[in-house]
C-alpha cells in the first residue's frame, strides 16, 4: 500500500452487496472473502472484509495455515485455512473476476452470469473481489469451486462528520451577561431601525395624523430611547471586553491577527465559498472569518451611535460633551451624517441574514453549534476534534 | 459748516449727554437701547428684566466712546449689506449718524478713488471696529479680488491691523460661501483664514438677519467686548438653537403630518417640510424666532424649506436642497441612488446570496451523497499506484 | 494740453468692485477703461449640480438685484426641461421683481446716486421752512414738513460736527457742479433718510413670498408660498391684506417722493442730458419685472432692439446674435482672442495676465477686466431703464409713452435725451411710476384668480427628475432693474453640465471687443471728448455717469463653462 502514498486515516473502503454463486449464501461469501486475507494484513480492503465478517461469524474459529500473495501473472491470491478443531484445511482464492473464474473453470453460463452481474453492479467504482473455494483432491491439486464476488471500493474521502454518529461533550462559551447584551442589542437595533424607517421615509404611517398625536414624537422618544440604550450595552461590553474571565470575550478575540488566523481565516473563507462542510478547522469560539465580521460589526455599532448622538446633540450644541460631537456635524455636514447613520442601518440590516444563516447552518450543517451556543450559553463539541482555540 | 463743527463730540462728555444736548431725547435714547436688549436679551438674561437691561445698555451706551468703523466688502454680492439696511432694532440711519462714524464703506461713502483709499489707511490707522462682508481669493496672488489695485487680503490685513475687534458678517466672510463652493475656482477663504491669532465674530447666514447683524455691533458698543459665541464663532443669542426647536411647523413635524410636495394638501395646511428636504433640524439659526424684515416671516414659515445658510459650506454639505439626505454617485457608472434604494438593493443581496448560497449547500450535500469518489487502486485486486491512470476513474459519475 | 491719467478705484456707492481708468484734458475725458475687479467663478460652481438647486447659487450672483437671477435661473431650467408653471405663481414672481426693482431703483437713487447730486454741507445750511415750501409745491407728501426738515438737518449736523464725518467724509463739497440750491439738497437729504426707512418695509413683499430678504426663496415649478385663505401659515387674508398695504405704500412713495424729487433735481442738471451719451444701440427683451422661459415672446412691451442711434425702428430681438468677446478680458478663448461666442458655445477659462496686485495702472494692457464683452450683431448695447423705456416707446406702449414724454416735456428734452446720464437716471423714476401700475393690475389679477378658485402655486408634473430628457438645454430671459438679464443652462443625467449668465451689467461695463469697440461704460465717458471732469482730483462727475448706470459688477463678471465643447464660433469682424 505504501506506493499509494495516502495516509491511513484517509482511506475508506466501502463494500457492495456480496453477490454470491453456487448456491452460497452471503454472509459465507462475506466470510470466505474476508478469510483469503493474509494473516496480521493491514490492507484497508481486509481490515474492512474482517470487520465486515466478523460481525457475521467469530473468524477466531479459523486459522490460516498458509498464504500465497498475489501473483501479478494470475493476479489472485490463496490462503489456506483451517476451521478450528478440525484437520481439513480448505483454500481460498481472491482476485480479479476473470482470474478467478479461470481458475474454477467455471461454466460458460455461469461465466456469463458473473460477468453480466458485475457490470450491472460495479458502476460508481466498486470492482468486484472474487473468491474461489478450493478442496485439496487426495489425488493432488485442488477443485475450484466459484463462490461469487464482493463489490469493493476503495476511496480518499474523509468522515462525513455530520452525518456520523459520535460522543461530544458539553463546553460552556459565552456567559450569560453576553448572551444578554447579545439579545438586547438585537432587541434594540430593531427598535432603532423600525423607528429610524418611519421617521426617515415611513410616510404611509402617519395617514390620519393628527396635530395632537404626537405619533413622530414617540417615534423620536422611542428612538433616542433605544440610543441611550444601545450606548449602554455597547459600553457595558467594551468593559466586559477587560474585564471577562471568559477568553472568548476578551478584547484580544476580537482581533484574529496571529499568522496561524490569517491562514485559517483564507480557509474558512474558501469552505464558505466553495460549500465545504465537515472542514476544519475547528474552533469553539468563533473562526477568524466569523470574528472578523463580527468585530467590523462592533465598528459598524459604535459609528451608528457616533453618527446617532452626533445628530442627537445637534439639540443642545453647548453641552459640554455634546459640544464634541456637534463638531462632526460641522466637519462632514449633517446631511452627511445623516446619511452615514442611514447607511449603517441598512448594513446592519444587510448584516443581519447573513448572521442567522450562518449560525443556524453551524448548527445544522456543520454541527458547530452557533446558535445553541448564544442561546443556552455553550456547545456540545464533538469528542477527539481538535479546536484551534480548545 | 462752522456752526455745527464748534460743538465736536470729544469724549470728554458721555456719548448720552452728547446726544441729550444734540436734541435726542432720554426716552428715545432708552427705546433704543430696549430694543437692543431685547435682541441680544440672551446674553444679558443675567442682568435682570429687559427694562432693566435697557438701562443697563443706556448707562454702558452713554458712557462709551463713538467708535470708528471700518465695514470692508470683499469678494462678496452686497447682500449682507443690503440685509444690515433692513434692520427694524438699529434702523441703519440710527447707526450711521448716531451709532458709529461709518468711516470706510464702499457701498454708502460718497468718496471715490483715491479719497476712498486715503480715507480707509486713515481709519486703519485708529482703533476702530472692522466689519467685513465677503470672503478672500487667495488664488493668483489674489487678481480675483482688487480694491484700490490691491488684494483683498492686503486690503483685509492693513484694515485690520489697529482693529479693537473684527465681526465677519455673512457667509462668504465666515468662510468663503458661494465662492468657496467645491471647486473654489478662486481659492476663497473666510476672513478667521487670514486673520489669524485673534478671535473673529462669526455672523454666519446668506445673508444673515438684519438684526442679528446690528445687534451684533450694538452688544460690542455697549459692552466693550463680543456677545458668547459658539464653537464656530457665532453669538450664542442668534446661533444657540437649530430653526427646527423654534419652527412654527415643529407640532406637525412631532405629530408626523408633512407636506411630500410642494403645494399639496399637507403643505397648503402648513404642514411640515422636512420631507421636501428642510435644513431646519440642522440649522442653527434665529429664523424663527426673529424672523426676516421687521419680524415679518421666515423661509419655512413662507412655505420653502430651510436651505440651512448659517452652516459652513452650506452649498455643499447641504446640497441636494430639496432632499433630506444627499444620493450616493456610484462611480463609473454616472448613476445615482438614494441610501435607501441602495439600503435596501444590499439587504436584498444578502437574503439572496444567503438563499443561493443555502440552495448550493443543500444540493452540494445531495450531490456529495451521490457522487462517486475517485476510487483508488485496491492491493487485494493485484492494483497497484502505477496503474493508476484514467481508466481506473469513474465513468458513470 | 496736457493729458492726465486718473484711476478711479474703488468706485463706491455701486455693488461690486469696479476700477475706472481716464485719460483727461483740459476738464474733458478723452479716454477711458472700465475695469471689474472681482471674479467669483459662479458658473464653474454650478456645474453638476441638481438643476433644481441652481437658482440659489445663481441667486448669489448679485445681493442687491436679489431674486431676479433666481428667476431667470428657475426660468432657464422650466425651458429646459419644457416645465410649465401655474399662472399665480407667474403673477407671484412678476409681483416679487416689481417690488424688487422698484425698491432696487429708488435705494439706487437716494443712496447710491443722490451724493452725486446733493451736496450735504448746503443741506445742513438750508432754512427748513423754505425746504417745505419747496417741498410742498413739487408734493403732497405729508411728511415733508418744516419739523421733519430741521430734525433731518439737526441729526446730520450732530452726527458730523464731532469731526467724525462717517458716511459723508472725503465729499466732493463745494464743488462747483453741484448746482442744487440748499433747500432741494436738504429735501433730498432728508428723503434719503425716509427712503432708508421706506425700503425695508415695502421689500416685505418678499419676505411673504419667498420667505426672506436678501435672497428670497424661488422653486423650479412654481412658488413654494401655497395659498390657503382658511390657514395660519401660507398666503392668507392676513398677507393679502398685508400685500395691498405694502403695495400701496410704495406707490405712494415712488409717486410722491420719488418721482418729483427725480424730475425736481433732473431740473437743475439739464446738460447732463447730453452728458454720457453711451452706445446708440440698445435693447430689451420686454417691459421690466418681464420674464419668460425660453425665447421672450410678444408680452405687455415685445422684445426688441434699437440699432445705431434710430429710437423709431424697433428691430426683432434674436438671441443668436449675441456674441461675448474676450478681447480685453482676462479669460482665453482657444481660438484666440478676435472671435466672438454665442453663450451656447461659451467656452472660457480665467487667465490672468494683469500685473500682480497691488498695481497702479492695467489700461496699458490689452486685457484689464474680469468682465467680458457682449455684443450684439456686432454692436455694443446699453441695456437698462432707459433700453426698455425707449422700446417701449418705439412700439407705441401708452403708457410709457405717455410718461416719459411729461418727464421728458418738464426738461425740454426730446426722447433721444434719454441716452444720457439725466437720461438713465430719469428712466429709474418713470419706470418705477409704471410698475406701481403693474404691481397693482397683476396684484388685482392675483386675488381674482384666488377669489374664482385658483390656487395652485405649483406644478408638480417635472418635479421628480425621472421624468426629465435625458439631456436638455434652456435659457431663461428676464428684465432686471440694471436690464436685459439671461441664463443658459444645459442639463444631462439629469445634473448641469453647462451654466452660462449674460448679465446687464456685463453688456453695460464691457470693455473693448476685438474690433476696438469700447463698452458703453466706457463710451458714455469718452465719447467725442465731451464729458466734462472739472478737478480730476474729484471725479464727481464721473461718478455721476457710471453710477446713472447702476453698475452692479457683481453681477457683471461671470465666467462660462470650461467644459463646453467647441460647436462654432461667432466671428464678429
Amino acid at each position: 500500500m505504501s506506493e499509494h502514498e495516502t495516509p491511513e486515516g484517509d482511506i475508506r473502503i466501502e463494500l457492495g452487496d456480496p453477490a454470491p454463486f453456487a448456491g452460497e449464501k452471503k454472509r459465507e461469501l462475506l466470510v470466505a472473502a474476508a478469510l483469503g486475507a493474509p494473516f496480521g494484513t493491514t490492507d484497508p480492503a481486509d481490515l474492512a472484509l474482517l470487520g465486515a465478517a466478523s460481525r457475521k461469524e467469530d473468524l477466531r474459529h479459523y486459522e490460516q495455515t498458509g498464504y500465497a500473495p498475489l501473483d501479478p501473472g494470475l493476479n489472485y491470491s490463496i490462503a489456506r485455512v483451517r476451521r478450528a478443531g478440525t484437520a481439513r484445511e480448505e483454500l481460498i482464492a481472491r482476485g480479479g473476476l476473470n482470474s478467478i473464474l479461470y481458475l474454477c473453470r467455471a461454466d460458460e453460463s455461469t461465466r456469463y452470469r458473473a460477468e453480466m452481474e458485475a457490470g450491472e453492479r460495479m458502476v460508481h467504482g466498486f470492482r468486484p473481489l472474487a473468491v474461489a473455494h478450493g478442496e485439496p483432491l487426495p489425488e493432488g491439486g485442488e477443485k475450484w469451486t466459484f463462490l461469487g464476488f464482493v463489490p469493493l471500493r476503495a476511496t480518499r474521502e474523509q468522515s462525513r462528520r455530520a452525518e456520523e454518529p459520535g460522543a461530544f461533550r458539553y463546553v460552556p462559551v459565552w456567559d450569560w451577561q453576553l448572551r444578554s447584551l447579545h439579545w438586547l442589542a438585537v432587541l434594540l437595533i430593531a427598535v432603532l431601525s423600525v423607528t429610524g424607517i418611519l421617521m426617515g421615509s415611513g410616510r404611509p404611517a402617519y395617514a390620519g395624523a393628527r396635530e395632537s398625536s404626537f405619533l413622530f414624537g414617540y417615534l423620536r422618544f422611542i428612538h433616542f430611547a433605544a440610543g441611550w440604550l444601545l450606548l449602554a450595552t455597547a459600553l457595558i461590553r467594551i468593559a466586559g471586553l477587560f474585564l471577562a474571565s471568559n477568553r472568548y470575550q476578551r478584547w484580544d478575540a476580537l482581533f484574529p491577527v496571529k499568522p496561524r488566523d490569517l491562514r485559517n481565516l483564507l480557509t474558512v473563507g474558501r469552505n464558505y465559498l466553495f460549500c465545504r462542510f465537515d472542514r476544519g478547522p475547528h474552533y469553539i469560539g468563533h473562526n477568524p472569518l466569523q470574528q472578523v465580521a463580527y468585530t467590523a460589526i462592533y465598528g459598524v455599532g459604535m459609528l451608528a451611535l457616533l453618527t446617532g448622538f452626533a445628530l442627537y446633540a445637534l439639540y443642545a450644541p453647548d453641552h459640554w460633551l455634546f459640544r464634541h460631537l456637534v463638531r462632526l456635524d460641522t466637519l462632514v455636514g449633517v446631511q452627511y451624517v445623516r446619511l452615514a447613520h442611514l447607511l449603517v442601518m441598512w448594513i446592519f440590516l444587510a448584516f443581519i441574514p447573513i448572521h442567522v444563516y450562518l449560525a443556524i447552518r453551524a448548527d445544522t450543517v456543520e454541527r458547530e453549534g452557533a446558535i445553541s451556543s448564544i442561546i443556552s450559553g455553550g456547545r456540545w463539541c464533538r469528542r477527539g476534534t481538535s479546536f484551534e482555540d480548545g | 459748516m462752522a456752526p455745527l463743527l464748534d460743538d465736536p463730540w470729544t469724549g470728554t462728555e458721555s456719548f448720552f449727554d452728547y446726544l441729550t444736548r444734540r436734541g435726542v431725547s432720554r426716552r428715545e435714547f432708552l427705546g433704543f437701547c430696549g430694543r437692543l436688549a431685547v435682541l441680544v436679551g440672551a446674553g444679558l438674561a443675567a442682568t435682570g428684566p429687559p427694562a432693566a437691561a435697557a438701562r443697563e445698555i443706556a448707562r454702558r451706551l452713554g458712557s462709551a466712546q463713538r467708535p470708528n468703523v471700518v465695514w470692508l466688502q470683499l469678494q462678496e454680492c452686497t447682500g449682507c449689506l443690503e440685509s444690515a439696511l433692513r434692520s427694524g432694532s438699529t434702523p441703519v440711519d440710527e447707526l450711521l449718524l448716531e451709532l458709529i462714524s461709518l468711516d470706510y464703506n464702499e457701498l454708502l461713502m460718497t468718496a471715490s478713488g483715491s479719497e476712498a483709499n486715503s480715507l480707509l489707511a486713515e481709519a486703519a490707522q485708529k482703533p476702530h471696529l472692522l466689519i467685513v462682508n465677503g470672503s478672500v481669493p487667495l488664488k493668483s496672488h489674489g487678481a480675483y479680488c482688487t480694491i484700490g489695485g490691491e488684494s483683498a487680503e492686503a486690503v483685509l490685513k492693513r484694515a485690520a491691523q489697529n482693529a479693537t475687534a473684527i465681526i465677519a458678517v455673512g457667509a462668504c466672510a465666515t468662510y468663503g460661501s458661494i465662492q468657496a463652493a467645491s471647486p473654489n475656482p478662486t481659492g476663497a477663504v473666510g476672513v478667521d483664514d487670514v486673520i489669524s491669532g485673534r478671535p473673529v465674530v462669526n455672523i454666519g447666514g446668506c445673508p444673515p438677519i438684519a438684526e442679528v447683524i446690528t445687534a451684533t455691533i450694538g452688544y460690542y458698543l455697549a459692552y466693550g467686548h463680543t456677545p458668547r459665541l459658539d464653537d464656530e464663532g457665532r453669538p450664542l443669542f442668534a446661533y444657540g438653537q437649530r430653526i427646527h426647536d423654534k419652527c412654527p411647523r415643529r407640532a406637525n413635524f412631532d405629530a408626523g403630518q408633512f407636506a411630500e410636495r410642494f403645494d399639496d394638501e399637507g403643505a397648503r395646511k402648513g404642514y411640515c417640510l422636512y420631507q421636501l428636504g428642510c435644513k431646519g433640524p440642522a440649522t442653527f439659526a434665529p429664523c424663527p424666532t426673529l424672523e426676516w424684515n421687521l419680524g415679518q416671516s421666515f423661509p419655512i414659515k413662507a412655505g420653502h424649506p430651510c436651505l440651512g445658510c448659517t452652516e459652513e459650506q452650506f452649498f455643499d454639505r447641504m446640497t441636494p436642497f430639496y432632499q433630506r439626505v444627499p444620493d450616493i454617485p456610484l462611480p463609473g457608472i454616472g448613476v445615482e441612488s438614494s441610501a435607501n434604494v441602495l439600503g435596501a438593493a444590499a439587504v436584498a443581496a444578502s437574503t439572496g446570496g444567503v438563499a443561493i448560497h443555502a440552495a448550493a449547500t443543500v444540493i452540494a450535500r445531495q450531490r456529495k451523497r451521490r457522487s462517486t469518489p475517485e476510487s483508488l487502486p485496491l492491493a487485494v485486486l493485484g492494483e497497484t499506484g502505477a496503474e493508476r491512470p484514467t481508466e481506473k476513474r469513474d465513468k458513470s459519475g | 494740453m496736457a493729458t492726465q491719467r486718473v484711476v478711479i478705484d474703488p468706485i463706491t456707492r455701486i455693488e461690486g468692485h469696479l476700477r475706472i481708468e481716464l485719460e483727461t484734458s483740459g476738464g474733458r475725458i478723452t479716454d477711458a477703461w472700465a475695469s471689474a475687479t472681482q471674479f467669483r467663478g459662479i458658473e464653474t460652481i454650478l456645474k453638476g449640480r441638481d438643476p433644481r438647486d441652481a437658482w440659489a447659487l445663481a441667486q448669489r450672483i448679485c445681493g442687491v438685484c436679489t431674486g431676479i437671477h433666481a428667476i431667470a435661473s428657475v426660468r432657464a431650467v422650466e425651458d429646459a426641461l419644457d416645465y410649465p408653471i401655474p399662472r399665480q405663481a407667474e403673477l407671484i414672481r412678476s409681483l416679487v421683481t416689481a417690488m424688487g426693482i422698484v425698491q432696487d431703483h429708488v435705494m439706487h437713487f437716494y443712496h447710491l446716486h443722490a451724493l452725486d447730486w446733493v451736496d450735504v454741507k448746503s443741506a445742513l445750511a438750508a432754512d427748513p421752512q423754505a425746504a417745505a415750501r419747496l417741498a410742498a409745491s413739487v408734493s403732497p407728501w405729508p411728511s415733508n414738513s418744516a419739523a421733519w426738515f430741521r430734525e433731518v438737518q439737526q441729526r446730520v449736523g450732530a452726527s458730523v460736527s464731532g469731526g467724525q464725518l462717517g458716511i459723508f467724509a472725503g465729499s466732493y463739497w463745494g464743488h462747483p457742479a453741484y448746482r442744487l440750491p440748499p433747500e432741494a439738497n436738504l429735501l433730498a437729504l432728508a428723503h434719503y433718510l425716509e427712503a432708508l426707512q421706506w425700503q425695508r418695509e415695502i421689500i416685505r413683499l418678499h419676505t411673504i413670498f419667498g420667505g426672506k430678504n436678501p435672497h428670497p426663496n424661488f422653486l423650479v415649478g412654481g412658488m413654494a408660498c401655497s395659498i390657503n385663505l382658511d390657514n395660519q401659515l401660507g398666503i392668507n387674508a392676513v398677507r393679502l391684506d398685508e400685500l395691498t398695504g405694502l403695495i400701496g405704500r410704495a406707490r405712494r412713495f415712488v409717486e410722491e417722493v420719488y418721482y418729483p424729487d427725480v424730475l425736481a433735481i433732473a431740473g437743475f442738471y439739464r446738460e447732463y442730458a447730453a452728458i454720457g451719451i453711451s452706445s446708440p444701440t440698445l435693447m430689451a427683451v420686454g417691459e421690466s419685472a418681464f420674464s419668460c422661459a425660453g425665447t421672450p415672446v410678444a408680452g405687455e412691451v415685445r422684445a426688441g432692439v434699437l440699432a445705431d442711434g434710430n429710437y423709431e425702428e424697433l428691430r426683432p430681438f434674436e438671441p443668436a446674435k449675441i456674441a461675448e468677446f474676450v478681447t480685453s478680458s482676462w479669460y482665453a478663448y482657444p481660438e484666440g482672442d478676435k472671435a466672438g461666442r454665442h453663450p451656447w458655445r461659451g467656452e472660457t477659462v480665467p487667465r490672468y495676465t494683469g500685473p500682480r496686485p497691488p498695481y497702479g495702472q492695467i489700461s496699458d494692457n490689452v486685457k484689464y477686466t474680469w468682465v467680458k464683452a457682449p455684443r450684439y450683431d456686432g454692436r455694443a448695447v446699453q441695456v437698462g431703464p432707459n433700453a426698455r423705456m425707449l422700446v417701449a416707446c418705439a412700439q407705441g406702449h401708452k403708457d410709457a409713452t405717455r410718461l416719459v414724454d411729461d418727464a421728458l416735456a418738464g426738461l425740454g428734452a426730446g426722447r433721444e435725451a434719454l441716452n444720457s446720464t439725466l437720461g438713465r437716471t430719469l428712466c429709474r423714476a418713470v419706470e418705477s411710476v409704471l410698475l406701481c401700475n403693474r404691481m397693482d393690475e397683476w396684484f388685482r389679477q392675483f386675488q381674482e384668480r384666488i377669489h374664482a378658485g385658483d390656487t395652485a402655486t405649483f406644478n408638480p408634473d417635472k418635479w421628480d427628475p425621472a421624468t426629465w430628457p435625458k439631456s436638455a438645454q434652456g435659457v431663461g430671459f428676464t428684465e432686471a432693474a440694471r436690464g436685459t438679464l439671461s441664463h443658459w443652462v444645459e442639463i444631462e443625467n439629469g445634473r448641469i453640465t453647462r451654466y452660462q449668465c449674460v448679465v446687464p451689467s456685463t453688456w453695460n461695463s464691457s470693455g473693448r471687443d476685438a474690433s476696438g469697440q469700447p463698452g458703453p461704460f466706457e463710451h458714455a465717458l469718452a465719447h467725442r471728448g465731451h464729458h466734462p471732469l472739472l478737478e480730476p482730483g474729484r471725479p464727481l462727475e464721473v461718478l455721476r455717469t457710471i453710477h446713472s448706470f447702476d453698475p452692479c459688477q457683481s453681477c457683471a463678471v461671470h465666467l462660462l463653462d470650461p467644459a463646453g465643447g467647441t460647436i462654432g464660433t461667432v466671428s464678429v469682424s
